[in-house]
């Protein structure tokens, strides 16, 4: 009998203080990992990314201030500080069938913006993640800050040195 | 002999449940990882197509950019050439005549990557065992960009 009547395994330890010994190594180890990922993990590096907000009006323009946060608008992460932004006319592609070719025309009083942010990262071989969000030209990225809001595009990315 | 009792029997499948766990975790069906020697890999060169792309898209791939599939985060290949063309669509003149015009602002772009593919029953995976199949859409990711291109061809060298 490998358990006997008293609990013991193989007459000699108590199967609860091995269950005990084994949560305890469980733990430790587990432990041991995390603080070993987190002394592993690189120094964070400061990016800029740019974010295109299509077709708004003065007044989203206005809304916009250098130095305040930004955030995923859907899981409210915080992605960054406004470093700077340009306004460039809206554009609209157009048939002229006259002319039987495609046009590019500006549309009054519609502006894209240009969002710079400044945001530290954590950069690996295959993604550049801002507060555990990835950051990439193309990509989609619904982005909030005070008074604005608005579905957009990466459209730029920098890597500054690391800290 | 002595006979064995309950207490021991939850015991002895303990045991086997976790050395089955560890089996299983290390050959498994979903361990996919194999070792160069172990299979035959072919150097190929995958094609593919991104079409109405604008020019911060074109800007953001190099030559030498290494490819991930976007999902998994796996090593596809390496970029080794791109070719733009303006993207171009058909548009009927007064006369109801068609012509081919460029559409202003956007782009075609053609990736040429750098792989090694193996046959694996019916699939063609890459090195790291990422799924390749022509005609496919397969979201790809640079260490900056991302890209939902058409797979067009694997060229064998």
């Amino acid at each position: 009998m490998i358990i006997d009547k008293k609990g013991k395994l193989f007459g000699k330890v108590s199967i609860i203080d091995l269950l005990i010994i084994l949560v305890i190594i469980v733990i430790g180890i587990l432990a041991s990992k995390v603080l070993m990922s987190s002394n592993d993990s690189k120094a964070l590096d400061t990016i800029y990314y740019t974010v295109e907000f299509k077709e708004v009006n003065q007044d989203f323009i206005d809304e916009i201030k250098k130095d305040t946060p930004v955030f995923d608008a859907i899981k409210y992460k915080a992605i960054g500080r406004v470093d700077n932004y340009e306004v460039k006319p809206f554009t609209r592609i157009l048939k002229d069938h006259e002319e039987g070719a495609f046009r590019e025309v500006e549309v009054e009083d519609k502006y894209n913006v240009y969002l710079k942010v400044k945001a530290d990262a954590v950069l690996t071989e295959s993604t550049i993640s801002v507060n555990n969000y990835e950051i990439r030209i193309g990509k989609k990225v619904p982005i909030k800050g005070k008074g604005f809001i608005g579905e957009t595009y990466v459209t730029g990315l920098e890597i500054m040195e690391a800290k | 002999m002595r006979k064995l009792k309950l207490l021991d029997f939850i015991l002895l499948a303990a045991i086997a449940l976790i050395s089955i766990m560890i089996v299983v975790r290390k050959t498994g069906t979903n361990y996919q990882e194999y070792k160069a020697e172990d299979v035959k890999h072919q150097e190929v060169v995958i094609s593919y197509e991104l079409e109405n792309l604008r020019s911060f898209s074109i800007d953001s791939v190099h030559v030498g950019d290494k490819i991930f599939d976007e999902v998994s985060k796996k090593l596809i290949g390496t970029v080794k050439e791109i070719d733009v063309k303006e993207t171009e669509d058909y548009i009927f003149d007064n006369d109801g005549k068609a012509h081919k015009s460029p559409i202003p602002s956007y782009y075609t772009l053609y990736i040429k990557v750098d792989a090694k593919v193996r046959e694996d029953n019916e699939k063609i995976l890459t090195e790291s065992g990422v799924e390749l199949g022509l005609n496919s859409e397969h979201k790809i990711v640079t260490q900056t960009t991302f890209f939902n291109p058409i797979l067009l061809a694997i060229e064998y060298n």
